[in-house]
């Protein structure tokens, strides 16, 4: 509700100003938005590659057991073993 | 759109399990084509918990997880009361575990496609949402199906 008649607020602010004045406050608004989504794009390729490397720094910790999967899905089945009564502490 | 279940970013993130090879290959493919994965936030502490108990290294856990919410294919959901009650119709009505079934609610309420290696949550999930191992999930990609 809020956001919608702030939207409407704003729209009617923006159709006051003349032709000029609307052209630039779009072309920022655009440029504004190409600007996050180019950074949330490089932030996202650092952190991919960043990923890699933890992958390779998880392996040279050698073979775990269990693998960490492995301990997913014995915590899950503990936990429900544990809420449905099947085991005890 | 997909939901992954965390047992697919854990085996991605560790190199000797058996299952690591597919599960990175669907994460990158899905990466590479830009297509999104919607995810309860619950899926942040499912894996951190994994990685820190089966790896005991809660720093490298903890950066796990805050690079894949850094990954511009990763749109987390809050685990909010409407998805909890959703999640709880499910427990009951599927006999679905607590943390499969916000899973599947979040694939149910964006319309994704859950992918899983537990047989147990795909089966169960099955006549609510549109399920696929990882291995069906990259072949579909692979073959341009979707």
């Amino acid at each position: 509700m809020t956001a919608t008649t702030d939207y409407d607020h704003a729209l009617e602010l923006i159709r006051r100003l003349d032709r000029p004045t609307q052209a630039r406050l779009v072309a920022q608004v655009v440029q504004e938005l190409a600007n996050e989504r180019d950074a949330a794009l490089r932030r996202s390729h650092e952190a991919w590659t960043r990923l890699a490397e933890l992958r390779e720094e998880f392996r040279r910790l050698g073979p775990v057991s269990p693998s960490a999967g492995e301990q997913l899905d014995l915590d899950r089945q503990h936990r429900a073993d544990f809420l449905e009564g099947k085991i005890r502490e | 759109m997909y939901t992954l279940d965390a047992n697919i970013f854990v085996r991605d993130a560790s190199p000797g399990d058996p299952e690591h090879a597919v599960c990175h290959a669907l994460i990158a493919q899905l990466y590479q084509r830009s297509t999104m994965i919607v995810l309860s936030n619950l899926v942040l502490a499912e894996i951190t918990g994994a990685l820190s108990r089966s790896f005991r290294d809660p720093i490298r856990a903890r950066l796990a997880v805050d690079l894949l919410r850094d990954l511009h294919t990763i749109q987390l959901i809050p685990l909010d009361n409407t998805l909890a009650q959703a999640a709880a119709e499910l427990t009951a009505d599927r006999a679905l575990r607590g943390a499969d079934a916000v899973y599947v609610a979040v694939a149910r309420r964006h319309g994704c496609t859950l992918v899983s290696l537990d047989r147990e949550q795909r089966e169960r999930a099955a006549p609510v949402v549109r399920v696929l191992t990882p291995d069906a999930a990259l072949a579909e990609l692979e073959g341009g199906t979707r």
